[in-house]
């Protein structure tokens, strides 16, 4: 096991640059290299089984029939140290703090957009700008309620943030299921670490949810709103509900009537107080977003509006996790927290700078583009990887619309043995931590894997598995 | 409180668990274990778990081969064993949030365990496979008593398996008068059998096995887990517990009070003199009728405030 270890272009999260195992990992490093590669083949199969009966899958839907798969499960635990994750810790709370008060400017007094510091039409002429929110006061003035910020670790080791995702982040889920499956698989190992436990965070997030509610009751209700089983996160949403102790709830489940969120019950109807809401703005509410939708409920925003009901998150919170409005947040956290940013950027190259354009188009075999608007690893060009083709497609339309993109220096993110054909070899991974409620860090979060050979993308709709990550 | 659309996922999941459970007993009786001498009228079989115009779309005769398929695998029947363990997993998926992981485990297991003897079972094998079937069936009931709240949820869990069970005991009965040797003593015997009576009854009436016995015991027997009165006293009992008083009682319990009643006084000689056949019938529609007003109360918008 452990044949090709080192690629010198990255950071391996295992073994140092002189190929010594990190002190860190040693006692993983010791207990799977006396295993043989069947063993672990066998390990692996265990593991995709139980998530089979578990039924922790997602469902891809095709034209005619339905596969079921799982989100593949790499058996190799990621380790950070309490060290670093207090960094991580620290910078992710740090950051939504700072999204959030921006959040809160833009849709009160715009003070940072008045003082030039990001420009006025970069948000209010951004099409997740939600202008029902104008003046709006909600609850807590908590606009992110669950964050996900995507890090990743450069060849130097440090951490950076690669985007932030505001809006309804995916992926909490697979955290507290590969924990599940790693302790049945390897009571041995895990009890080997003084793991920091994730549960706990849970239940935060119930009584934060509790703690919106507009009011003041022991027992408000709090459901969770999901577009229903035809969507790839809907074991998150059943998940979550499961947790929580939460209804688990679709469109037709709940109705308005006066400015009240109602859900029909066997006994009637019952008031709804706060919503936990997976389903995207546009989809809400088809009196106020796209009138086509029939996941959200008629009427929902006037509720909201009128203060008879929370939502988590709040709609237009996607102005604030947009690529381009991105490159502005270490500004933003000196502007609102008058703090140094504890975790950095990635150099970011916005193309509406004639500069910067030119120097992103000079260098393009070596950049990432990204439209603003793209998400899931779509609509992305990874320069060094790319077709003559394709640089000529991405360059026209650069050229065209040039605030719709960003561009980013390739980064040779993270490397980390992974099992992969009978063998642990070095795969790029990335880190989603969970910000619950601006206040808690899910200790951890979702490693992603990036599965194929050399491929820097780590999303599951390209090929993405996971690891279970362990704060020890 | 529970979502209406949850609990009507509830009612629906234990339904097709107990149908599926269902299937593979008369499958076993009627398969397994062949009656001796003239063959099986196989189409008031196929009439129990589905629909004769609908097997003879799928297939030219029915045999002891096609209706094991149409009972246990056909993707094209909806009540076939498998199609059944498939929306009572889809029903599970919908109210996830609600059941004990392990349930959901257990039922999504099951389902893929079935999915994989799909084209696998043959003669030979079928007496295992079925059996598998009713013993996963008997866990997942047992796991609905063990570890499942019995509140509402609970409840309507029931309110589903009784009305299911009470519907399948009348069908299988039915099929049952319809078979060319329904006058003969171990005819009877494996009718017992198939719905586990065997011995029960034998503590009551010893050797005295008559269509006529055996018919009562199925229909008025109060302690026997599976006679249609047994089943409508628990799906009475479970939709007292299940379904709030709203404008009066609702009118599910009306229905099954009136359905109760009607069992419990009618006399064997009057069933036989409308007909064992159209007494069955009507308790089958009568049945169905309860289902459909259950359904009205959940999602009778007038009603709702």
């Amino acid at each position: 096991m452990f044949q090709s270890r080192i690629e010198n272009d990255c950071y391996n999260e295992m073994f140092s640059k002189n190929d010594c195992i990190r002190p860190l990992y040693e006692n993983v490093f010791h207990y799977f290299e006396r295993l043989s590669p069947q063993t672990v083949t066998e390990y692996y199969w265990k593991a995709q089984h139980m998530l089979h009966n578990m039924g922790v899958t997602f469902t891809v839907y095709q034209e005619s029939s339905s596969l079921e798969r799982t989100l593949p499960f790499d058996i190799l635990p990621r380790l950070i140290s309490f060290d670093d994750w207090n960094v991580i810790e620290q910078g992710c709370l740090q950051r939504v703090r700072a999204l959030n008060a921006f959040l809160y400017d833009i849709y009160h007094n715009q003070e940072i957009l008045h003082e030039r510091i990001v420009p006025r039409e970069l948000v209010v002429t951004h099409q997740d700008y939600c202008w029902s929110l104008k003046g709006l006061n909600i609850p807590g003035n908590q606009y992110v309620t669950l964050a996900g910020i995507d890090i990743i670790r450069d060849p130097s080791g440090k951490y950076v943030v690669l985007e932030d995702n505001l809006r309804v982040p995916s992926g909490i889920s697979y955290i507290f299921e590969n924990r599940r499956l790693m302790e049945r698989l390897f009571p041995d190992l895990c009890r080997t670490y003084p793991i920091r436990p994730i549960l706990p965070s849970l239940s935060f997030f119930g009584r934060y949810l509790h703690s919106l509610s507009p009011r003041q009751r022991a027992h408000p209700t709090v459901v969770l709103l999901t577009p229903g089983k035809y969507n790839s996160a809907y074991y998150d949403h059943i998940f979550l509900a499961q947790q929580m102790g939460i209804p688990l709830v679709e469109g037709n489940d709940l109705l308005t009537l006066d400015n009240q969120v109602f859900m029909r019950t066997v006994h009637g109807l019952q008031k709804v107080d706060v919503i936990y809401r997976r389903i995207d703005d546009d989809f809400l509410d088809p009196l106020v977003f796209r009138p086509d939708s029939v996941l959200g409920v008629a009427g929902l925003m006037s509720a909201y509006r009128a203060g008879n009901v929370a939502l988590a998150n709040a709609p237009g919170t996607g102005v604030a996790d947009d690529k381009a409005i991105y490159t502005y947040v270490p500004q933003m956290i000196r502007y609102y927290l008058n703090e140094r940013p504890i975790l950095d950027n990635v150099t970011t190259y916005r193309l509406d700078d004639p500069d910067e354009c030119a120097f992103v188009l000079k260098n393009i075999n070596q950049m990432v583009v990204k439209k603003t608007t793209g998400a899931g690893g779509y609509g992305m060009l990874i320069g060094p990887r790319a077709t003559e083709e394709e640089i000529r497609v991405f360059s026209t339309a650069m050229m065209e619309r040039p605030k719709d993109y960003i561009a980013q220096p390739t980064i040779n993110f993270s490397q980390h043995p992974s099992f992969v054909d009978g063998d642990f070899e070095g795969r790029h991974i990335d880190l989603r931590p969970f910000v619950i409620g601006g206040e808690v860090v899910i200790p951890g979060g979702l490693t992603r894997v990036a599965l194929p050979k050399g491929s820097l993308v780590v999303n599951s709709s390209q090929g993405g598995g996971s690891k279970d990550t362990w704060v020890v | 409180m529970i979502n209406s659309r949850h609990a009507d996922n509830l009612i629906w999941m234990s339904r097709f668990i107990e149908r599926a459970e269902n299937n593979a007993r008369i499958l076993d009786v009627n398969i397994i274990r062949p009656f001796a001498g003239e063959g099986v009228l196989w189409e008031p079989l196929v009439a129990v778990a589905g629909n004769v115009e609908d097997f003879y779309r799928h297939y030219s005769v029915a045999d002891a081969a096609t209706v094991f398929q149409y009972f246990t695998f056909s993707q094209m029947n909806l009540n076939s064993i498998y199609m059944c363990l498939r929306q009572a997993r889809e029903n599970a998926s919908a109210v996830r949030e609600r059941l004990p992981r392990e349930f959901y485990e257990e039922i999504n297991s099951f389902c893929l365990v079935v999915r994989a003897c799909i084209n696998k079972v043959n003669e030979k094998s079928a007496y295992a496979f079925l059996n598998l079937i009713k013993r996963r069936s008997f866990m997942l009931q047992g796991m609905i008593e063990a570890i499942m709240s019995h509140g509402e949820d609970g409840a309507f869990l029931r309110l589903g398996r009784y009305l299911e069970r009470a519907d399948k005991t009348a069908r299988l009965l039915d099929v049952v008068y319809l078979q060319p040797r329904s006058d003969q003593e171990d005819f009877w015997l494996q009718v017992l059998e198939s719905v586990s009576a065997y011995e029960a009854y034998r503590s009551i009436w010893g050797g005295q096995i008559t269509q006529r016995e055996v018919t009562s015991y199925l229909i008025q027997q109060a302690e026997f887990p599976r006679s249609l009165i047994f089943c409508v006293r628990q799906a009475l009992a479970a939709a007292r517990c299940a379904l709030p008083n709203r404008k009066g009682v609702p009118e599910p319990i009306c229905l099954m009070e009136r359905l109760e009643m009607r069992l419990r006084h009618i006399t064997v000689e009057e069933m036989e003199n409308r007909g064992i056949h159209q007494f069955l019938l009507d308790f089958i529609v009568e049945n169905n009728g309860v289902g459909n007003e259950i359904n009205r109360f959940l999602f009778a918008e007038e009603e709702a405030l």
